[in-house]
């Protein structure tokens, strides 16, 4: 008999951290529709999650929106995840995946891009000088003015760690549009990052 | 910074910018995921194979459009089969009647018979001398018989000479209207010999039965075709030579002629077959065409992947080395219904419907160095945990695995370069429908008829699933953990693939209609099954075909 001080209702009210092995129970509950443990979940892990749906969605209420779906998602499929692997990795796939299939939806979001038809949207009066922010917003802010595509490639393969080989299964694309689009997406961001930094 | 996003660090910039991003989102988000939990979940819609709809759609229409057709043709043959069936058996009765009534002794046909080959009239009354020489013995007691009545049928005789070649025409002609006169009247079914019933008792007849079956081959067209009707062209043998010759076809001749009506149609099987024999034209038996069967066969199976050296292992894998035995082998089983058409004397076409399914196991091995573990790990607290990944592709399908194994001791150090290997199984379920078409080759005698088979067959991929079942690791320095797992790629199969299959069987006939065909089969493929574009699969099949044949 489980004491009720290491319950995941009651860590829950008492806000506390739990011990790894209390993770599990926490899950089972969620899994079984006890709403207080899934709150917990998402109370955990919702600043991880809503910084992945931010790499992906165009703006902050479009990665509210991706967030909302994952979440729903990860507690319909919560059954599903076996303890094969951490819950974290596997949350962040089923949040990624539900972030690809709302890019693969926009209408010509993975179509090829060159780098010479994106330069314009780099406007000027957009973009603040990188000292006044941290850092990593600078980074998202211009990742956000990528191409759907350059961004989406660059996630997965540089902050996800896909080979270009699940890249293109994922985007049905060919692997060689995936080496393409990551070099030119690259390029861009590069060239997003020089002209915020020589201001 | 700068430093940072140059060439070969922006890669290393964003992941250490963003390794431990976070941002917290709206405060009235839950209240939103509290509502779409309460909701009832949208029906999932799985589309397992893209397009596969519109593939299904047509292949039942294919699939229709086929049965149609076939019962279409079916049920139209064997309504005419069964008027032709009630006129056969109206012309028996008939044949029996005239057989009856009619009076006409063998040596008449022989003389009409010969003189429908040579010389029709001037032959006539040398072939009525003949006729007492009949060399067959069973034969002498029916012609013994047959001479008295000779006499008493001299008169309808003479007219029906007279009536079959009118004195003003000329020998050619003469021989024409004779051969038109003994195809009316075998159309008639009537009996040129007219043996009468009180002529040949019952057990003359048995004999006639015995010796009819040594005599010619009433079912053989060509010999047939050239008693009845010798080909005009023909050239005109020297008389005695003629004789001479016309004397060993008379004897067969006349038995033939003699016993086709009342024994050579006992040797055939269908009243159909009767009929068509009965033609003018006299043509061949009609033979059984077509022929439907149902079969299943289980064949060993065994599909290998062959990649391209410069495209694998991906040159970001560094140290990671894959082997390179990448086969898996199991069962293929398929069963369905084959459609067979008569197209000549030994060959046949061959096609049909299969549902076919192959389940196929595999064992992966990949080797990696530890320096291939993914940066980062599973985090804080877990220093002694790694995790590797990479990609399987063989001959079933592919997959991304994903291994987190744990140091067996944590204290002793591991170089870069520890080699770790790595074994996956995987396990594959795909299902396809099969079209053969297929050339047939067959030759026998009697019951025993030995097939030879080669074609493609056309598969359309209706099902598939590929799983990792288990996960091992073969360095004793780590272990692996639970949490390891491998996720299936998307569907890398083609949805339409061509096999070549040869096999070479043998058919016992139960009868006429019915028989079972065993055969050895082997099939491979002619296209490549998965749609990589880095890889090459080769996929080898080969077992027993066994099934049972239904002929129309």
């Amino acid at each position: 008999m489980q004491p009720f001080f290491l319950a995941p209702t009651f860590l829950f009210i008492l806000n506390m951290e739990p011990a790894a092995t209390q993770i599990s129970e926490i899950i089972a509950a969620s899994v079984v529709g006890d709403r207080r443990a899934q709150r917990w979940l998402y109370e955990h892990f919702k600043s991880k999650m809503f910084g992945v749906c931010l790499r992906y969605a165009d703006h902050r209420h479009e990665a509210e929106d991706l967030l909302q779906e994952g979440f729903i998602k990860v507690f319909r499929d919560l059954h599903q995840f076996r303890g094969a692997g951490s819950f974290e990795g596997w949350m962040r796939r089923v949040i990624v995946n539900n972030a690809l299939q709302f890019i693969k939806k926009k209408k010509n979001a993975l179509q090829m891009t060159d780098i010479e038809n994106v330069s314009w949207q780099i406007g000027e009066e957009d973009a603040p000088m990188i000292e006044e922010e941290d850092i990593t917003d600078t980074l998202l802010r211009l990742m956000h003015k990528m191409p759907t595509g350059f961004r989406t490639v660059l996630n997965l393969y540089i902050l996800e760690g896909f080979s270009h080989a699940q890249i293109a299964s994922e985007l049905g694309i060919s692997e060689g549009t995936s080496k393409s689009q990551l070099n030119r997406a690259k390029a861009c961001l590069r060239g997003l990052l020089e002209k915020n930094l020589t201001r | 910074m700068d430093e940072n996003i140059q060439k070969d660090g922006l890669e290393d910039f964003l992941k250490k910018s963003f390794e431990d991003f976070e941002r917290n989102p709206s405060d009235g988000l839950w209240d939103k995921i509290d509502a779409g939990l309460n909701a009832p979940a949208a029906p999932k819609i799985v589309q397992m194979h893209p397009g596969l709809t519109f593939k299904t759609w047509w292949i039942g229409l294919a699939a229709a459009l086929f049965l149609g057709a076939f019962a279409w043709q079916y049920f139209y043959f064997q309504e005419k089969i069964e008027g032709l069936s009630e006129k056969v058996a109206q012309q028996n009765q008939r044949s029996k009647n005239d057989e009856i009534n009619s009076i006409q002794p063998s040596d008449d046909l022989k003389s009409e018979n010969q003189n429908a080959a040579v010389e029709p009239k001037s032959d006539a009354i040398q072939n009525n001398a003949d006729s007492k020489n009949l060399t067959n013995g069973t034969l002498e007691i029916p012609i013994q018989n047959i001479e008295s009545q000779q006499v008493e049928n001299k008169n309808a005789r003479q007219n029906l000479v007279e009536n079959s070649f009118p004195k003003n025409e000329s020998g050619q002609q003469k021989s024409k209207n004779q051969q038109q006169n003994l195809k009316e009247n075998f159309t008639k079914n009537t009996h040129p010999n007219g043996v009468e019933p009180n002529v040949l008792n019952e057990n003359q007849i048995e004999k006639l039965i015995e010796n009819s079956n040594q005599n010619v081959a009433v079912e053989t067209q060509p010999e047939a075709q050239n008693v009845f009707f010798p080909p005009e062209n023909e050239e005109q043998k020297p008389i005695e030579n003629q004789k001479q010759e016309d004397k060993s076809l008379k004897t067969n001749n006349l038995v033939a002629l003699n016993l086709l009506p009342s024994l050579g149609f006992s040797k055939l099987d269908s009243p159909q077959e009767i009929f068509f024999s009965q033609l003018p034209m006299v043509k061949p038996l009609r033979q059984k065409s077509w022929t439907v069967g149902v079969h299943a066969a289980k064949l060993a199976t065994r599909a290998t992947a062959e990649f391209q050296p410069q495209r694998f292992p991906d040159p970001k894998d560094h140290g990671k080395r894959v082997a390179q035995d990448k086969a898996v082998s199991g069962n293929t089983v398929f069963a369905g219904v084959s459609l067979e058409k008569k197209l000549a004397k030994n060959w046949s076409f061959v096609s049909g419907f299969d549902f076919r399914e192959a389940n196929l196991t595999g064992m992966h091995k990949a080797e990696f160095e530890f320096r291939d573990r993914k940066n980062g790990g599973p985090g804080p607290g877990h220093d002694h945990e790694h995790d590797f990944n990479y990609n399987l592709n063989n001959g079933g399908g592919s997959a991304t695995i994903e291994f987190r194994v744990d140091e067996t001791d944590p204290t002793q150090h591991i170089d870069d370069d520890e080699k770790i290997e790595f074994e996956a199984k995987t396990q594959q379920k795909t299902q396809w429908i099969s079209v053969p078409l297929a050339a047939k080759f067959s030759v026998g005698r009697g019951r025993w008829q030995f097939n030879l088979k080669g074609g493609v067959a056309a598969n359309f991929l209706i099902f598939n699933d590929f799983t990792i079942t288990d996960l091992s690791i073969s360095n004793p320095k780590f272990k692996i953990e639970p949490q390891s797992s491998g996720q299936k790629m998307p569907d890398p199969l083609q949805k339409l693939t061509l096999d070549g299959l040869v096999s070479a069987g043998i058919e016992y006939r139960f009868n006429k209609t019915f028989s079972l065909v065993a055969e050895p089969m082997v099939m491979t493929n002619l296209m490549d099954y998965q749609n990589l574009d880095f890889a090459k699969i080769n996929n080898f099949m080969y077992g027993m075909n066994l099934g049972f044949n239904y002929r129309f």
